[in-house]
């Protein structure tokens, strides 16, 4: 990634009537960079990839740069960055070669020249050979490539996706993902993608955003996200399962300890550095952390715990325990004995953390 | 046979769910369609074919002679019918031209550049009123306002603008193009502005996004998608343009003779094989027209494609 960014965005606030859609969002993309935008419906990631592409004009914004040129209150036209729409957004009216050449041709590329660059670009989502097609003839999954084709065949600094892999299928929508990437990788694009899925955001990108309410949560590496969430939204968002309300007694080695209901005391990693102590914090761990037994090291959390439920999916199972800080979900990818009883729940310090009970908005 | 299975499919295409339903039920009720084309035949086809069956009889002294001839044809090109086909044709044809260019920009703002919803709603509402009223009351009124003593004469007298009422308002072809474009408007606007309508706005978006200009995304996507409104326009246009009778005969006063005008006053001198040759001359017309204007729409694009914009 190189010292300019390809895509800076300051300071942007939009709002529809008096709903804020985005309040003072900054953003910033590197060269080549997979940045991906997760967020729910309603958080604002839409409304900020349309800020990025023109199709929707803030109210205010400081700066607006795409591959170092001022873009503020330019049209969509004079942009360079094109989007992959989630209903792709295909002409019917035209074939698939012509689709993909039309951003070639509104640019008064002659007929051949366009054609060349269109097949090539086909060719790079292995539909080199239904150029000719119809859309209305196409499958989701190719119609997918066919907008990814025409999106990247006028070669912009950044292509914007939004939920591109929303209509798919469970299959596709995985080998798509891989495809995504490599197709990221060979072009040294920049891609800005958007997602509700955080299984999607981990995957394939570079570094997440996490949106809510029109405000960024947190960003950071995939892994950052998902083992260090900075915030009680951040962990459930992110599919912390278990988040446990507790009162902050002091700092050990590093670690936070924290008094749970039942007085038991557990450590875990403090993400919010204002807490004090007898501050409410709330202690968050995922459920394949947890194992079952009270032998471990000696950082180790332990909560006496009984069996309540176990439910069998396939790959895994899911086991309740009830302990008196609450109820707890473990999750066991081996076989567990028929019999199993439960006198007690353990897991490491580091795979936990300690947030802030409740989040400034 | 084709318009109706084109129409059917074209109407099934954007949900998923009630085009099961649709075909199912069409698969079962095969009859229904039958019936439909029984009586298309019976009420539509029969009387035409008696019609033109007519045109080859003749009137001697007000009695048809039903004798088969070619006389009644012959006298038809004979009679110097020819300057009447072609002035119908030429304003048939430039009444057709002046709605599409007027219509048109009207439907594109009505269906993607009006905003509110409301004036939306009052505007099509307002389209659709003429279908209430009758043409001829309709029509007759334009005599009070072009008139040379019309309102349109006093103001321009009154305002100094000149000194003797301005005569070609009234009673000239003036007034009967001015006649037809006003009474034709609906008909062309609306087909046209519900294709503009079915063209989803994401298309426009990623037009733009691709880096056309407004004129390119126009030109390469909103017209191409619309020409099904504008064929259907053209046709709602023409066919009455051409077979006007009611806007010729009051606002042209005599001095605007039309094939419709021929056809009254045949049908007034009872000569009934004369009507019923103008009348297959008039619709011979109207398909070879509208068959010239398919060969265009197929040069300047590949037409059924535009037709797949229907089904999503």
């Amino acid at each position: 990634m190189s010292a300019e960014p390809m895509l800076e965005a300051m300071d942007v606030v939009h709002r529809y009537g008096l709903v804020t859609a985005l309040a003072n969002v900054s953003l910033t993309a590197g060269r080549g960079e997979f940045l991906t935008i997760l967020g729910s419906s309603g958080s604002g990631k839409t409304t900020l990839l349309r800020v990025i592409s023109g199709l929707e004009m803030p109210k205010s914004v400081r700066r607006l740069r795409i591959g170092g040129v001022d873009v503020a209150g330019l049209p969509p036209s004079k942009r360079s960055c094109t989007t992959v729409f989630q209903s792709y957004a295909l002409f019917p009216h035209m074939s698939v070669i012509e689709n993909v050449m039309y951003g070639l041709r509104i640019r008064n590329v002659n007929r051949e020249e366009a054609t060349r660059a269109a097949r090539q670009a086909l060719a790079m989502v292995q539909l080199e050979h239904k150029g000719d097609r119809r859309i209305a003839q196409l499958s989701g999954g190719e119609r997918q490539r066919v907008a990814l084709a025409r999106a990247v065949v006028t070669r912009p600094s950044i292509l914007l996706l939004d939920e591109p892999l929303g209509a798919l299928d469970e299959r596709l929508r995985q080998d798509m993902q891989l495809e995504l990437v490599q197709l990221q990788r060979s072009l040294g694009m920049t891609f800005v993608y958007i997602t509700h899925s955080q299984e999607e955001a981990l995957t394939m990108s570079d570094r997440v955003v996490l949106m809510s309410h029109g405000r960024i949560v947190q960003s950071g590496a995939p892994l950052d996200l998902f083992d260090r969430p900075g915030s009680r939204f951040a962990a459930e968002f992110m599919g912390y399962e278990n988040i446990l309300p507790g009162t902050l007694r002091g700092q050990d080695r590093g670690y936070a300890v924290v008094d749970l209901p039942g007085g038991v005391q557990v450590r875990g990693v403090a993400m919010d550095a204002a807490s004090q102590p007898g501050a409410a914090v709330a202690v968050a761990v995922r459920a394949e952390r947890l194992s079952p037994g009270a032998n471990g090291p000696a950082v180790s959390n332990v909560l006496p715990a009984t069996l309540t439920n176990k439910l069998y999916r396939g790959k895994y199972t899911d086991l309740t325990v009830a302990t008196a800080a609450g109820s707890m979900r473990l999750r066991r990818w081996e076989n567990t004995p028929l019999g199993e009883t439960i006198s007690s729940v353990t897991w490491k310090a580091e795979d936990c953390v300690v947030l802030a009970a409740s989040d400034k908005s | 046979m084709t318009m109706i299975s084109a129409a059917s499919e074209g109407e099934a295409g954007p949900v998923s769910r009630p085009r099961l339903g649709l075909r199912q039920w069409a698969a079962r009720t095969n009859w229904v369609l039958g019936l439909i084309l029984l009586a298309w035949f019976v009420l539509v086809i029969v009387p035409l074919a008696v019609l033109f069956s007519f045109s080859f009889f003749e009137t001697k002294s007000y009695f048809t002679i039903y004798r088969p001839s070619l006389n009644t044809w012959i006298s038809l090109f004979e009679s110097g019918r020819f300057e009447v086909t072609l002035r119908t044709l030429r304003i048939a044809l430039t009444v057709t031209l002046i709605e599409l260019l007027v219509a048109y920009p009207f439907a594109l703002w009505l269906a993607k550049g009006c905003r509110s919803k409301t004036l939306r709603a009052v505007l099509i509402a307002l389209l659709t009123i003429p279908f209430f009223l009758d043409t001829s009351s309709r029509t007759i009124i334009w005599r009070a306002i072009l008139g040379q003593n019309g309102l349109v004469n006093s103001l321009l007298m009154q305002a100094g603008l000149t000194d003797a009422p301005v005569e070609w308002l009234l009673y000239s072809e003036v007034s009967v193009h001015f006649g037809l474009v006003v009474s034709l408007f609906p008909p062309m606007a609306l087909p046209i502005y519900m294709a503009i309508g079915l063209i989803d706005d994401e298309l426009i978006k990623a037009s733009d996004d691709l880096g056309a200009t407004p004129w390119q995304t126009f030109s390469r996507i909103v017209l191409p998608l619309s020409l099904p409104g504008v064929m259907a326009g053209v046709v709602f246009t023409l066919g009455p343009a051409l077979a006007a009778w009611v806007e010729p005969g009051m606002l042209g006063g005599g001095f605007v003779n039309l094939l419709s005008n021929s056809i009254e006053s045949a049908y007034t001198a009872l000569r009934y094989p004369v009507v019923a040759a103008l009348s297959t001359f008039v619709i011979l017309l109207l398909l070879a027209l509208l068959g010239a204007m398919m060969l265009v729409a197929r040069r300047f694009g590949d037409l059924s494609s535009s037709f797949r914009v229907l089904k999503g």
